[in-house]
């Protein structure tokens, strides 16, 4: 992680190095430019023309705009490199020492004497408005975009004559411009000109920051209250869900003293008709029988560790002879490996937990047409549950979300994948679903194999 | 909270500072000065010249024009073109950007000056020399041209305002040459205009 971190700051601070070293070549790769505005300066001056002093100003600012751009751009590059938070004092400092450090050696290799006015007025207008820029993964997209602006709202400023005394735009060429337009026009021109362009562009680049800002904290609000709501849903379903097994633990627990009193008065019945009717004899046993089933099945629900050894022949019987397929026009097909070695479940939840999934299939088809597959066999260090059909499938944006106790998009209590997921992990397994919408969907359950189930079983209890 | 805008108000003052400083050595001084020349003192044809190659040199060329005198605007002069001329001008004012255009170095610039400075006084040319940008170019190559010059300027027009203004009077009263310093731009024509006629 670290060394991730140091190669990121490395390629970080390479790109600001490049950047500051091309806004050294500017002037050099575009020295044309240069020609151009010298040039055009002495035929504005020669041939009267204002108007050709005008569009020298805009190639002026154009040069001046590419040059400094990537000055600063490249200084506040290496500046979050070297202090690595963007959000910090420290970073302000560090972009203000480098920068004036790169102004001082551009000045001295190219001599055109800028003031430092200038820049000292640029970097604190730009530095006060980064710091409403919420600081998050398009920071530099919207530094650039504010720098790109004060800039261009500075370069306009070092062409106001009237600040000239103040020490703003003495450079070489803005000293020719403001010269010649002092000759032509007795500076009215760019007095005028340029002055509403620098308010224009510095008034648009406050602007900007404020509803860059602005939009942020609303986003923020946004996102709060999407969480608040999220998290206020979760507990209403969890409310919810845990009321519901709540009453259902109740009643299969009131369930039991009814039978206790049906088991003791069959035994009573039993013994007082023994010795008058014995071919009575074997339906009491299967009462009995059915009773001690009753009892265990109750006891099943209401403890979920209750696990017995099952093959998988015998719970997915259980499991269909539920299941109500008979009056529609689905049909199913099972394929089970033979040799397949017993699970070790808790059969009530366990074939619940099925059952949930073969019903939610057989309501997508809505009494239509329907096929669904049921395929259990051996892999590596489990049996797999492969249950495919062929409804209309699950929408991409809410596969992550079927887990969810109170996910629907049926208008249902959203709790049945909920229980599925939750008995399969107490299983020790675990589900995974794939669709395709329109065509398909199929879940994919995995049971460890007995004895790796039974020893997780074990460590669950010493640790509980 | 207050301490994140510690660097903000940090450039803001010396911001502030930095202008003041600017605005204290652009004040104009007083200065005994002619409002033009009482006589002429120089003949045309003149040669219009720069010392630092700046594109606003052009400037006087235009007012020469102006002022309907027989001029050339020859930026790039050098000491053996003097033979045609009889007063020599030159605009002070140096530009990189207009010395990398002739493929000069600074000191083949001063170098040129120098010569043509020196040539003129050999052959008794009247120099008058000009500096419109001092409010602009306060660089020491711009002093160092001036410099050069000066001691053997005739006369000198100047703006009011200019950076370094002390300097440059002490150094033309040091050589006892007339001086003038106007205002505006356009009020150059009346001094200008003097030497001639």
């Amino acid at each position: 992680m670290v060394m991730v971190n140091i190669k990121k700051y490395l390629i970080f601070g390479c790109i600001g190095f490049l950047l500051t070293a091309y806004g050294f070549l500017v002037p050099i790769l575009y020295d044309n430019w240069s020609v151009y505005i010298n040039d055009h300066i002495y035929n504005s001056i020669i041939q009267k023309d204002s108007g050709l002093l005008l569009i020298t100003t805009f190639v002026y600012i154009a040069k001046y705009l590419m040059t400094f751009f990537f000055i600063y751009f490249g200084s506040a590059i290496l500046a979050n490199t070297l202090t690595k938070r963007i959000n910090t004092v420290m970073f302000s400092i560090s972009l203000i020492v480098l920068l004036f450090l790169t102004l001082i050696f551009y000045n001295l290799l190219f001599q055109e004497h800028f003031s430092y006015t200038g820049h000292l007025f640029a970097a604190g207008i730009i530095i006060l408005l980064q710091l409403y820029i919420p600081k998050q993964k398009h920071y530099y997209i919207i530094f650039s975009i504010i720098l790109f602006l004060v800039l261009l709202a500075i370069q306009w400023l070092y062409l106001i004559p009237a600040f000239t005394v103040l020490g703003f735009g003495t450079n070489d060429l803005a000293a020719s411009i403001k010269m010649a337009d002092q000759f032509l026009t007795g500076n009215s021109l760019l007095n005028t000109i340029a002055t509403i362009f620098f308010i224009v562009f510095l008034t648009i680049a406050i602007i900007f920051t404020i509803l860059i800002h602005l939009l942020n904290r609303q986003l923020d609000t946004l996102k709060k209250y999407h969480l608040q709501g999220k998290e206020l849903k979760e507990t209403r379903t969890a409310l919810i869900e845990s009321k519901v097994y709540e009453e259902i633990s109740m009643l299969v627990h009131d369930i039991k003293t009814p039978l206790v009193t049906v088991e003791g008065l069959v035994s009573l019945i039993e013994l007082k008709l023994q010795t008058e009717n014995r071919t009575l004899r074997p339906y009491f046993a299967r009462v009995d029988h059915s009773l001690k089933k009753m009892n265990d099945m109750i006891s099943e629900i209401l403890y979920e560790n209750n696990k017995q050894a099952l093959t998988v022949n015998k719970l997915i019987e259980y499991v269909t002879s539920h299941l109500n397929i008979d009056n529609q026009l689905i049909k199913l097909r099972i394929d089970i490996d033979e040799n397949l070695p017993p699970i070790h479940v808790n059969k009530i939840r366990f074939s619940r937990a099925i059952s949930n999934i073969l019903e939610n299939a057989i309501s997508s088809f809505a009494e239509k047409k329907g096929f669904i597959h049921i395929n259990v066999k051996k892999i590596d260090k489990g049996i797999l549950f492969c249950i495919k059909d062929n409804g209309p499938g699950i929408q991409a944006e809410h596969l992550k979300d079927i887990w969810q106790a109170g996910f629907s998009t049926k208008n249902s209590s959203g709790i049945g994948l909920s229980f599925v997921k939750r008995v399969i992990e107490n299983h020790h397994g675990h589900i995974t679903v794939t669709s395709v919408p329109g065509k398909q969907t199929q879940m994919n359950i995995t049971l460890p194999l007995q004895e790796a189930g039974e020893r997780m079983n074990e460590y669950h209890h010493i640790n509980r | 909270m207050i301490k994140t805008f510690i660097p903000v108000i940090i450039c803001f003052c010396m911001a502030i500072l930095f202008s003041i400083q600017s605005l204290g050595t652009s004040q104009s001084m007083y200065v005994n000065m002619y409002p033009n020349l009482p006589a002429p003192i120089a003949d045309e044809k003149l040669l219009i010249t720069s010392a630092g190659q700046a594109a606003e040199s052009s400037v006087l060329l235009s007012i020469a024009e102006n002022l309907n005198l027989e001029a050339d605007y020859r930026p790039r002069a050098l000491s053996t073109d003097l033979y045609d001329y009889n007063s020599v001008v030159i605009m002070l004012g140096f530009s990189i950007n207009g010395l990398s255009q002739t493929e000069r170095s600074y000191r083949e610039e001063l170098s040129r000056i120098t010569a043509l400075v020196a040539e003129a006084r050999a052959t008794e040319l009247p120099i008058i020399l000009v500096n419109i940008s001092g409010k602009y170019r306060n660089n020491t190559q711009t002093w160092k041209l001036f410099e050069q010059i000066a001691p053997s300027a005739d006369y000198f027009i100047g703006l009011k305002n200019m950076k370094k203004e002390a300097a440059y009077v002490n150094l033309i009263r040091k050589h006892s040459i007339p001086v003038t310093l106007v205002n505006k731009l356009e009020d150059l024509q009346t001094p200008f205009n003097s030497v001639f006629r």
